[in-house]
């Protein structure tokens, strides 16, 4: 299966999917005017993969900075989607990662791993070189 | 994350609907399992609305907190934390405009500190930084309330005071000259005398004032001040 990879642009995260190493990442900032529209390759990308994969442990690392309201609702769907698919018998760990000083960035990643049930959530607190 | 409260209706009515959904609903009707899964759809659709009203919340608050504090470093002499050149220049350009509107006297007075090379010079930037620091402290503490002041540049302050006739303006002057010069200020190099010239102009009602003309008056007459001997202040 091909990796997806997006270049971050000032408004929208990068975004790089390896299905060989089961390595999801998205990096950045995230207010696309079209959240929806920016998001569904990713989420076609997700399908089509959490299909083929099987005994693969999935590594998905979330390091945002800033997003928008439908981000957060894109972000909601994809831990959900996420969560499902562990229901299902995937492995799968999501590492919430936000800088030392973003408070809002650790406690938007509390609010988000309130939402699951099944799926390993971390915090994972980035300190400044 | 504070707790949101603005969904008490939505709480009330799911509430109900699973007061409903506990008592006995008609298992064979269509209505009742498509009454159910509305229920459920309704929870998680409020409990993910109230988690993304939380979220937009605290981003909000963040990116206003980032705005100010980037409106601050614009505006700020990073030194002294006055107004800088540019922040205290739109003051007064505002200031011109409320008086002519207003038909109210205004007055500039731009101070300079006297021999400031000389602090410099003998006690190195640091100290000078710290009498510049001082300084600005003094200035702040005997403008009235409604005076801004701003550091112009280098060892230049300008104070902008609205309302403020030519003789209520030497007066000022001669207020914040005194405050300056009564006290030594202590430094790391032991208490140094300092003093500082001023120069003040005021707009009348003339048409005809900009901030260009008021500030080559005030700067005229603060090199009146300083020709006459430095600490004081010239009209």
């Amino acid at each position: 299966m091909d990796n997806l990879v997006v270049e971050a642009t000032k408004s929208s995260p990068y975004i790089s999917f390896d299905a060989g190493k089961g390595l999801l990442e998205i990096k950045g900032k995230s207010y696309p005017e079209n959240a929806a529209k920016f998001y569904s390759p990713v989420f076609d990308w997700l399908n089509e993969y959490l299909d083929t994969v099987t005994d693969q442990a999935i590594q998905v690392n979330l390091e945002i900075i800033y997003f928008n309201s439908s981000s957060s609702k894109v972000f909601l769907n994809l831990f959900d989607m996420l969560d499902r698919a562990v229901k299902n018998g995937k492995k799968i760990t999501i590492d919430w990662r936000y800088h030392t000083e973003n408070d809002t960035a650790r406690e938007c990643g509390e609010e988000f791993m309130e939402e699951l049930e099944a799926v390993k959530f971390n915090l994972v607190e980035i300190h400044e070189e | 994350m504070s707790e949101i409260t603005i969904f008490e209706d939505e709480e009330k009515a799911l509430r109900e609907a699973e007061t409903i959904l506990a008592s006995s609903l008609p298992e064979d009707e269509p209505w009742a399992s498509y009454y159910k899964d509305l229920v459920i759809r309704y929870r998680k659709l409020l409990r993910h609305t109230k988690q993304l009203v939380k979220m937009g919340d605290a981003m909000q608050s963040e990116l206003a907190r980032a705005r100010d504090a980037a409106e601050f470093q614009a505006t700020r002499d990073f030194l002294t934390l006055l107004w800088n050149r540019s922040a205290i220049l739109g003051i007064l350009k505002a200031e011109i405009a409320r008086s002519q509107r207003e038909n109210r006297p205004l007055s500039l007075i731009i101070g300079d500190v006297d021999y400031f090379k000389k602090v410099n010079d003998e006690y190195g930037h640091l100290v000078g930084d710290a009498v510049l620091r001082e300084i600005s402290e003094r200035l702040k503490s005997s403008i009235r309330t409604y005076d801004q002041v701003g550091r112009f540049g280098g060892e230049e302050f300008i104070i902008v005071a609205p309302g403020c006739a030519s003789d209520d303006a030497v007066e000022l002057g001669e207020r914040v000259r005194a405050v300056i010069a009564e006290n030594p200020v202590y430094t790391s190099e032991g208490p140094l005398s300092v003093t500082m010239s001023f120069g003040v102009a005021t707009y009348g009602c003339a048409a005809t004032a900009d901030v260009d003309s008021l500030i080559r008056a005030a700067d005229e007459a603060l090199y009146r001040a300083k020709r006459e001997g430095r600490n004081r202040v010239a009209g």
